[in-house]
């Protein structure tokens, strides 16, 4: 997945953290590292 | 809960005795706590008040425990048999990790958890675990079968910066189902577990190479969001 699919597959305002019951939005750098973490997934057997 | 309390107070001569205080105490009789984990700070610290005979009611789990001068122990035969759930925490909605507070204790050396419901954004079998916040000396090795054929498929995890592969996450449901050996020991922790991906069904085994004495973890996929579905944590009982 290159980096503007990623982005446009996943929005900075629809992808959240949670942590217990609360989810809140990402900050930029959270987005970035998540980002990245789509264009670097390799595909399992 | 309105009646979870966060300390225990300790009255001195001259002390003022406030309203709210006084209400938590009657409306409460025993002192009412989250977990364990706050059950255990409330009682530390310099307000040392924990003594042999000391009640408290948990609500993550819905005991009363009493204090034996040593440990804790549940009141009654409800929490007798060998595994009590701790907590079950619902996963939101397009989240990319989900991290669960306060779940590991003294009260237990070993812990099971199970996710299952829910879904992914998309099929992956690459789940990451941390416990607390560290991101170094995660040793694993993940062997499985492929569905189609008979190959089967080793992957070992060397000083990784996570579990890699500790659930299955498909679009149509999620699944996880391992055990942690001593996580708030200062010890080493263990994992051992099996997960179910489309096309590949693995068992799984490792540790993490420090003594830190975790309370929490956080899971995140490799790749897209989780929405719904719980992971619950129970604790085995130590005797």
């Amino acid at each position: 997945m290159t980096y503007a699919e990623a982005v446009a597959m996943y929005p900075h305002d629809s992808v959240f953290i949670q942590v217990d019951d609360v989810v809140r939005p990402m900050t930029p750098a959270e987005y970035e590292e998540f980002i990245q973490r789509q264009v670097n997934a390799e595909p399992h057997d | 809960m309105p009646n979870e309390q966060t300390s225990v107070p300790l009255f001195v001569a001259n002390t003022v005795l406030t309203a709210s205080q006084q209400n938590l105490s009657a409306g409460t009789g025993v002192p009412v706590f989250a977990t364990t984990v706050t059950r255990d700070a409330a009682f530390g610290g310099s307000n040392k008040a924990l003594a042999e005979g000391q009640l408290c009611y948990l609500s993550s789990t819905n005991v009363v425990q009493y204090y034996d001068g040593a440990a804790w122990a549940t009141v009654g035969p409800a929490t007798a048999g060998g595994l009590t759930l701790i907590t079950a925490q619902t996963i939101g909605t397009a989240v990319s990790s989900v991290t669960v507070t306060g779940v590991f204790s003294s009260t237990y050396d070993n812990y099971k958890i199970v996710i299952s419901g829910g879904t992914a954004s998309v099929n992956d079998e690459n789940c990451g675990m941390i416990l607390g916040s560290t991101t170094t000396g995660y040793y694993a090795g993940y062997i499985g079968a492929v569905y189609s054929g008979s190959a089967t498929s080793g992957i070992g995890s060397n000083n990784a910066s996570s579990w890699t592969r500790v659930a299955g996450l498909m679009t149509n449901g999620l699944n996880g189902n391992f055990e942690l050996n001593g996580p708030n020991l200062a010890k080493r922790t263990f994992i051992t577990g099996f997960h179910v991906q489309d096309t590949v069904a693995r068992s799984y085994g490792g540790y993490v190479d420090n003594t830190t004495q975790y309370t929490a973890f956080t899971i995140t996929p490799a790749s897209g969001t989780l929405t719904g579905g719980t992971i619950r944590v129970y604790g085995y009982s130590n005797s």
